[in-house]
C-alpha cells in the first residue's frame, strides 16, 4: 500500500497551487483528478489530439501553472477517481481508495487537500429535463473544449458573468442566440454600494466588456430581470418561454414570449462539490452567498476532520483567484503540519495571502449579492415537473413526503427516493432543499443536505472488490 | 454541428485524426479527441437514452459527469456517461434508438 | 431555546421502535415528543434490509413475543393507511458443512413446533426454490418459507405520519445531554435545544442506550458493533426470489488482528431490482457511521464469489451503522426499577418485526404501569444475563438470519 504525506484531490487552480507550494517545502505530494489533464474547469485543457494556437492571457497563465507542475516532483494521476476516504490503519492517517489507470488502488496519507470545485445549480421548470436543455458549464465545455454547438437556435437563462460569457461564445461559434435572460434587474443601482470591491478587478471588467461588445454587435436581445420559465417539446426541446420577473422573481404572465429553439442554456449559480466533505462527515456550515452548505474551516483551511483541508470553490464559491490563494494557504498549512515548514516561515507566506484573500472575498460577496437567482425562480415547477431525474421523482411526490412530516432533505429522500440514484443527489439536492424549505416553512439551513457515502461515483463490484488476501476463513 | 469558425475567443483548432465509430448500427466519422457526446451531437442525436421507469428521454445536461443523464451503451456495456468517454476508432455506441427501454 | 410545553412522555430514538411507540402513545391521547440526535432512521433502522423476521428469534424467551408481533403485520398497512412495501418472502441460509447444519438443528425443531416454518432443505430442493444458486459445494440450507420484507423508511414514516396527525412533536437533530430526576422520579430530558419536561421517558436508543444510561448511573449490558452493507444499481439480468444468506464467512483485518471485519453474505433484491448486499460486522463500541476500508472489499468478495454475475453490477452506496446485541439475545424492555417513569425498549435483535408490539407494550406500561399483552419479565433491564449458546463468539445481529 502506497504511503504519502499529502494527497491533493482535484487539479484545478486551488489543487495545483496547494500541491506546488507543499511540494516546494519538501512535502511528498500526490495530485489526483478525474479529467485527462490538469486544469479543472477554469483552466480546462483541450483534449490531447486537438491542437490550437491559443495566445490568450488566460491560456498563458494556465501554461505557466502546468510548467511549474511538470517540473515539480509531484506525482500526478489523471483520469483517476478518489472513490472513498476511510480512516487509515494508523491513527492520524487516512486511507484513500483510487480508481484509475496506473493509480494504486489504495493510498495512505497523513493529510489531504480537497479541491474538487463546483458544478451548476439546477432550477426546475416545466421541460427542464428535456434533451436540449443544458447547463452553462456544459455549453462552455461543448463550445470551447469540444468545438461542437449544442444547437442552432439557442436561448440562455441565468445570472452573472458566466451567463454572458456563454452567450458571447455561442454567438462567436455561429449559433443563433435568440435571447439572453439575465434574472437580475437594476444591476447598476444595486452595484453602486459595492464600487470599492470592484477596485483592482480591472482585468475581469475588461473580460466582461469584451463579451458585452460581442453580444451588442450581433444585436443579441439581452433582457435584465427576465428568465426562461418553461421549455416545451416532444422528445427534445423545440420551444422556450421567457417572461419578465416581478421584484420577487415571480414571472409576470402577460409578459410571456415563446420562441422556437433547439437549445436552452441555463446558468444560475454554482454548487460547491462538497461530496468528499460529506462522505467524511465534516461539519458543514450554511452560507447562502457562497453556494449553501460548505465545510467549516479554520484559518489554515482545515476542516473539522483532522488533517483534511478544503480549498477553492468546493469550500465556498469564490472564483479562480480566491482558489489560487486558498490553495497556497492550505499547502503551506499542510507543510507545517507535516513538519516541513516552521509556523513562523509559514506565517510570512500566509499573511500576504490573507490580505489578497480578503479582497477576493469582498468581490465574491459583490457577485453573490448581485447575481443570486431570485427566490421566485424556485416556484416555476409544476406538480408533474421532474425534480429528481435519476429516480424520476416529481414535485407532487415531494409534496406528499412533506405532508407526512418530512423535516429534512434526508427525510424526503428516504420517503420518495430523491437522491438515491446514480448522481446521489448532486443535481436534485439544492432543489429538494428549496422546495422543502419553502413549502414547510423551514429554513434552508434547517432542511440540511444529503449525506454522501462511498463510492463517490457508481463503481462495478469488481472494482470495489480489488484483490486482497483474507486473514483467515474459519 | 461541429464549429469550424475561429474567433478571438475560439482560436483556430486542428482536430485529431479521423476515426470511425458505429452509432445505432450506422457507421459515422469522428475525430480523435471528441467525446462520445460530441459525436452524437454532431450527428444531430439529442436523445441518448430513456429512463427505465418512465421511458422519458434523456440526453446531455451538465457536461461534467455529475448528472448521469447522458448514459449510453458502449461496446455492450450499459450506462456509460457519454460526456466522460472519448470516442475511439471502432467504438460501438448504442443510444435509446436501439436499446430497449 | 428554553423550555418547551410539558409533555406526558418523551420518546428518545426515532428508529422503528421509537416511531412505533410514538404512534401508539399519541393514539392513546398522550402528549408526546419524539427526539433524535440525527434524522429519522439515522441508526440501524435505516441501515438494514427491511426484513420482518421470525426465523432468527431467540429461542428461550422471545418466541411468544415474536409470534404476536408477526401477526400484527397482517393488517399493519391497513391500520397505518400507508403502503410500506410489505411482502411475504422466504429466507434461505446456505450451509456448506454438516457442522453448520448441526448448529441450527435445535432451531429446526423448536420453531415449527411454535408455528414458524423452518426446515432443512437439501441441494436439489435449494435449486427448486432458487435456481440461480450454484449448489455444487453446498451441504444444504435452512429454509424459512414464510418471512417478510418491507421498506424500513416507509414503516417509520407510516408510524410518524399517524403520530404527527394526532399531535406528535417530532424533534430531529436534538441531542440528549442529560436527564432531570427528582426523588427517584423522571422529570424531563435536557437537550441541545432546551429542556423537555415530562414524567415519563422511553429510551428506544439501541446503540446509544448504554451511553445515555451512564449519564444517570446505569450501565446496561448492551454490546455494540457496526454493521455494514451496500446497494447496487438495478440489475435486471439476475432475479432472486428469496433472501439469501450464508453460514460461511470471511474475516479481514481493519487496523489490527483485534479489529477485524467479519462478513457473511446476505443478499436481497428490492422490488425495483436493486441488490442489497450485506453484512460486514465490526466489533467495538464506536458510534460513528464511517465504513471501514475493509468492508466494501469483503462485501464485494462474498457477493462476487456466490453470484459472479454481480461482479459487473455497479455499487451505488455503502453504509455502516452501530447496532447492538445482548448476551442472552433478548431486548431490554420494561421499566427501570429505581427511576420512576423511565422505560427501556432497546437492543432488539430484529427490531422491525417487534416494532408494532413494542408500541403497544410501552404504551400500556406508560398508561397503566403493567403489561398484559405478553410476559415481559424475561426482558427486564435489570436482569442477569445468561450467555446464550452462539455459533460465533462475537455477536448475533438484526440483519441476517444468523442464529443462536
Amino acid at each position: 500500500m502506497d504511503e504519502v504525506e499529502l494527497v491533493v484531490v482535484g487539479a484545478g487552480p486551488a489543487g495545483i497551487e496547494s500541491a506546488l507550494i507543499a511540494s516546494q517545502a519538501g512535502v511528498e505530494v500526490i495530485l489526483i483528478d478525474t479529467s485527462p489533464k490538469p486544469g479543472g474547469q477554469y483552466f480546462k485543457q483541450l483534449p490531447e489530439p486537438f491542437k490550437s494556437d491559443d495566445r490568450s492571457d488566460h491560456q498563458d497563465k494556465a501554461q505557466r501553472l502546468f510548467q511549474r507542475l511538470g517540473s515539480s516532483s509531484i506525482r500526478v494521476f489523471n483520469d483517476t477517481l478518489v472513490w472513498g476516504i476511510f480512516e487509515g490503519t494508523k491513527p492520524g492517517s487516512w486511507c484513500l481508495a483510487l480508481y484509475g489507470p496506473g493509480a494504486p488502488q489504495r493510498v495512505n496519507s497523513r493529510a489531504i487537500v480537497l479541491a474538487t470545485g463546483a458544478f451548476d445549480c439546477s432550477i426546475p421548470f416545466p421541460g427542464w429535463d428535456l434533451p436540449g436543455v443544458i447547463t452553462a458549464g456544459a455549453a462552455l465545455t461543448m463550445v470551447k473544449n469540444q468545438r461542437v454547438l449544442p444547437g442552432k437556435r439557442v436561448v440562455l437563462s441565468g445570472t452573472g458573468p458566466l451567463l454572458f460569457a456563454s452567450a458571447a461564445l455561442l454567438v462567436q461559434a455561429g449559433a443563433e442566440v435568440v435571447g439572453v435572460c439575465e434574472s437580475s434587474a437594476n444591476l447598476l443601482r444595486r452595484g453602486l454600494p459595492y464600487l470599492p470591491a470592484v477596485w483592482g478587478q480591472w482585468g475581469r471588467m475588461r473580460e466582461g466588456m469584451g463579451y458585452i461588445k460581442t453580444l451588442a454587435s450581433h444585436r443579441v436581445p439581452y433582457r435584465f430581470g427576465w428568465a426562461v420559465t418553461s421549455a416545451g417539446g416532444g422528445n427534445r426541446v423545440s420551444e422556450a418561454t421567457m417572461a419578465k420577473l416581478d421584484r420577487n422573481g415571480i414571472p409576470i404572465p402577460q409578459s410571456q414570449v415563446t420562441r422556437a429553439v433547439d437549445s436552452v442554456v441555463v446558468g444560475y449559480s454554482l454548487v460547491p462539490a462538497t461530496e468528499l466533505c460529506r462522505l467524511l462527515d465534516c461539519d458543514l456550515v450554511f452560507e447562502p452567498g457562497r453556494g449553501g452548505f460548505i465545510p467549516r474551516r479554520d484559518e489554515e483551511m482545515e476542516t473539522s476532520c483532522s488533517g483534511i483541508y478544503a480549498v477553492g470553490d468546493c469550500a465556498g464559491i469564490g472564483g479562480a483567484e480566491m482558489a489560487l490563494i486558498e490553495g497556497r494557504i492550505a499547502g503551506t498549512s499542510a507543510a507545517v503540519r507535516l513538519g516541513h515548514l516552521t509556523k513562523r516561515s509559514a506565517y510570512e507566506v500566509t499573511s500576504r495571502e490573507r490580505i489578497a484573500l480578503r479582497r477576493e472575498q469582498r468581490f465574491a460577496k459583490l457577485l453573490g449579492d448581485l447575481f443570486s437567482p431570485p427566490a421566485g425562480l424556485f416556484t416555476l415547477a409544476e406538480t408533474d415537473t421532474m425534480i429528481c431525474r435519476c429516480e424520476q421523482v416529481t414535485l407532487r411526490q415531494i409534496r406528499e413526503a412533506i405532508s407526512y412530516g418530512a423535516q429534512t432533505v434526508g427525510d424526503v429522500k428516504n420517503l420518495v427516493r430523491t437522491g438515491m440514484g446514480n448522481c446521489q443527489g448532486r443535481t436534485c439536492g439544492s432543489m429538494v432543499a428549496q422546495i422543502l424549505a419553502a413549502e414547510s416553512g423551514r429554513t434552508l439551513e434547517d432542511v440540511r443536505y444529503f449525506n454522501i457515502r462511498p463510492p463517490l461515483h457508481p463503481l462495478p463490484l469488481e472494482v470495489v472488490e480489488e484483490h486482497q488476501k483474507e486473514v483467515h476463513t474459519p | 454541428m461541429r464549429i469550424t469558425k475561429s474567433t478571438s475567443d475560439l482560436p483556430a483548432l486542428r482536430r485529431g485524426k479521423t476515426i470511425e465509430v458505429t452509432i445505432d448500427g450506422r457507421k459515422v466519422q469522428a475525430f480523435e479527441g471528441e467525446l462520445v457526446s460530441t459525436v452524437l451531437l454532431a450527428e444531430g442525436i439529442s436523445i441518448f437514452g430513456r429512463k427505465h421507469t418512465t421511458g422519458r428521454p434523456s440526453g446531455i445536461y451538465c457536461g461534467m459527469g455529475v448528472c448521469y443523464e447522458c448514459l449510453v451503451t458502449i461496446n455492450g456495456t450499459t450506462n456509460i456517461r457519454a460526456c466522460q468517454t472519448f470516442a475511439v476508432d471502432r467504438m460501438v455506441i448504442e443510444t435509446a434508438g436501439q436499446v430497449k427501454p | 431555546m428554553s423550555s418547551k410545553n410539558t409533555f406526558d412522555v418523551i420518546v428518545i430514538g426515532a428508529g422503528v421502535i421509537g416511531c412505533s411507540i410514538a404512534y401508539r402513545l399519541t393514539a392513546a391521547g398522550l402528549k408526546t415528543a419524539l427526539l433524535d440526535r440525527g434524522q429519522v432512521g439515522a441508526g440501524a433502522s435505516g441501515a438494514n434490509f427491511g426484513m420482518v423476521q421470525s426465523n432468527d428469534v431467540e429461542l428461550n424467551f422471545s418466541i411468544p413475543m415474536v409470534k404476536v408481533s408477526y401477526s400484527r403485520f397482517d393488517h399493519l398497512e391497513e391500520e397505518l393507511g400507508m403502503p410500506v412495501g410489505f411482502r411475504r418472502i422466504a429466507s434461505l441460509r446456505l450451509l456448506s458443512t454438516e457442522d453448520q447444519w448441526k448448529a441450527s438443528e435445535e432451531r429446526s425443531k423448536i420453531l415449527p413446533q411454535n408455528g414458524i416454518a423452518y426446515e432443512f432443505v437439501p441441494p436439489e430442493r435449494i435449486k427448486e426454490i432458487e435456481p440461480v444458486i450454484d449448489t455444487r459445494n453446498l451441504f444444504g440450507a435452512t429454509y424459512a418459507s414464510y418471512q417478510g420484507q418491507l421498506n424500513p423508511f416507509l414503516l417509520m414514516w407510516a408510524y410518524l405520519r399517524r403520530a404527527i396527525q394526532t399531535g406528535l412533536s417530532l424533534n430531529t437533530y436534538t441531542e440528549v445531554t442529560g436527564f432531570e430526576i427528582e426523588n427517584g422520579q423522571m422529570r424531563g430530558v435536557r437537550t441541545n435545544r432546551g429542556t423537555f419536561p415530562a414524567g415519563a421517558v422511553v429510551l428506544a436508543t439501541a446503540a446509544w442506550t448504554r451511553r445515555l444510561g451512564k449519564l444517570i448511573g446505569h450501565d446496561w449490558n448492551i454490546h455494540t458493533f457496526r454493521a455494514s452493507a451496500m446497494v447496487t444499481e438495478p440489475i435486471y439480468s439476475l432475479k432472486i426470489n428469496t433472501i439469501i444468506s450464508t453460514a460461511d464467512h470471511i474475516e479481514m483485518e481493519v487496523t489490527s488482528k483485534e479489529d477485524s471485519e467479519l462478513t457473511v453474505l446476505a443478499l436481497a433484491q428490492t422490488p425495483d431490482c436493486h441488490f442489497l448486499i450485506g453484512q460486514a460486522d465490526r466489533p467495538g463500541e464506536v458510534l460513528n457511521a464511517r465504513i471501514s476500508q475493509a468492508a466494501p472489499k469483503t462485501l464485494a468478495m462474498m457477493a462476487g464469489r456466490y453470484f459472479p454475475v454481480l461482479r459487473e453490477a455497479r455499487i451505488l452506496r455503502t453504509w455502516t451503522a452501530p447496532t447492538t446485541y445482548t448476551d442472552d439475545g433478548c431486548p431490554l424492555l420494561g421499566p427501570v426499577k429505581d427511576i420512576g417513569g423511565l422505560i427501556l425498549a432497546a437492543s432488539y435483535r430484529s427490531a422491525i418485526v417487534h416494532s408494532p408490539l413494542a408500541g403497544e407494550i410501552v404504551t400500556q406500561l406508560v398508561t397503566t404501569g403493567r403489561c398484559d399483552i405478553i410476559d415481559i419479565s424475561p426482558f427486564s433491564p435489570e436482569r442477569k444475563m445468561q450467555q446464550a449458546e452462539t455459533i460465533y463468539t462475537v455477536k448475533s445481529t438484526q440483519n441476517t438470519t444468523e442464529e443462536v
